[in-house]
């Protein structure tokens, strides 16, 4: 099964899109 | 069920650096509290700088998770002024998820990002006229109907 490589670390997260030109795709779950 | 689709996660990764935060975690309490995180799922297009470019909340099946995705990316980079990009966004979903709910806001902001990128032009009122024509039904058909009066 494909899985999305999610971070957690969302001040990484904002410094890998700048360096990558990307943007932030932020997702809030819940488990249940 | 929809995250374990590969194209799913090829559409993400395309123009996004994927982050995730579970609800039910107390650590992550402060910063839904700083988001005004209200339901789930909560899905946001953000700027490097944080600020937040597009969102949506709720499930939604693969072929409209990702034409609402690509849609979201559209709007990102028309906000930023990157024409072309947010352009090819548009035209994506218009050729490949013609019939999501997604489709006529595509097709809107398609025109939208030709007349920023060009004034001149007249793919504002070309591309209104064309979703007056495919989406007569769907909201954007209202947002444009002032220029149906009389």
């Amino acid at each position: 099964m494909a899985v999305v490589p999610w971070m957690s670390d969302y001040e990484a997260a904002l410094e890998r899109a700048r360096s990558e030109r990307k943007f932030v795709f932020l997702d809030v779950f819940n488990p249940g | 069920m929809t995250y374990p689709q590969q194209p799913v996660i090829d559409t993400i990764l395309a123009q996004g650096v994927p982050v995730q935060f579970d609800n039910s975690k107390a650590e992550n309490n402060k910063f839904l509290h700083d988001i005004h995180h209200v339901w789930t799922p909560d899905i946001r297009i953000l700027y490097h700088d944080g600020s937040e470019l597009y969102r949506w909340d709720g499930f939604l099946p693969p072929p409209e998770f990702m034409a609402r995705t690509q849609c979201g990316f559209g709007m990102a980079y028309l906000r930023l002024k990157r024409f072309d990009q947010a352009e090819a966004c548009y035209a994506d979903v218009l050729t490949r998820f013609s019939t999501a709910y997604a489709a006529p806001e595509a097709l809107y902001y398609l025109g939208v990002t030709r007349y920023r990128r060009d004034p001149n032009s007249d793919e504002l009122l070309t591309q209104w006229a064309n979703l007056r024509s495919r989406y007569p039904l769907s909201e954007y058909r209202v947002k444009q109907s002032f220029k149906e009066l009389p």
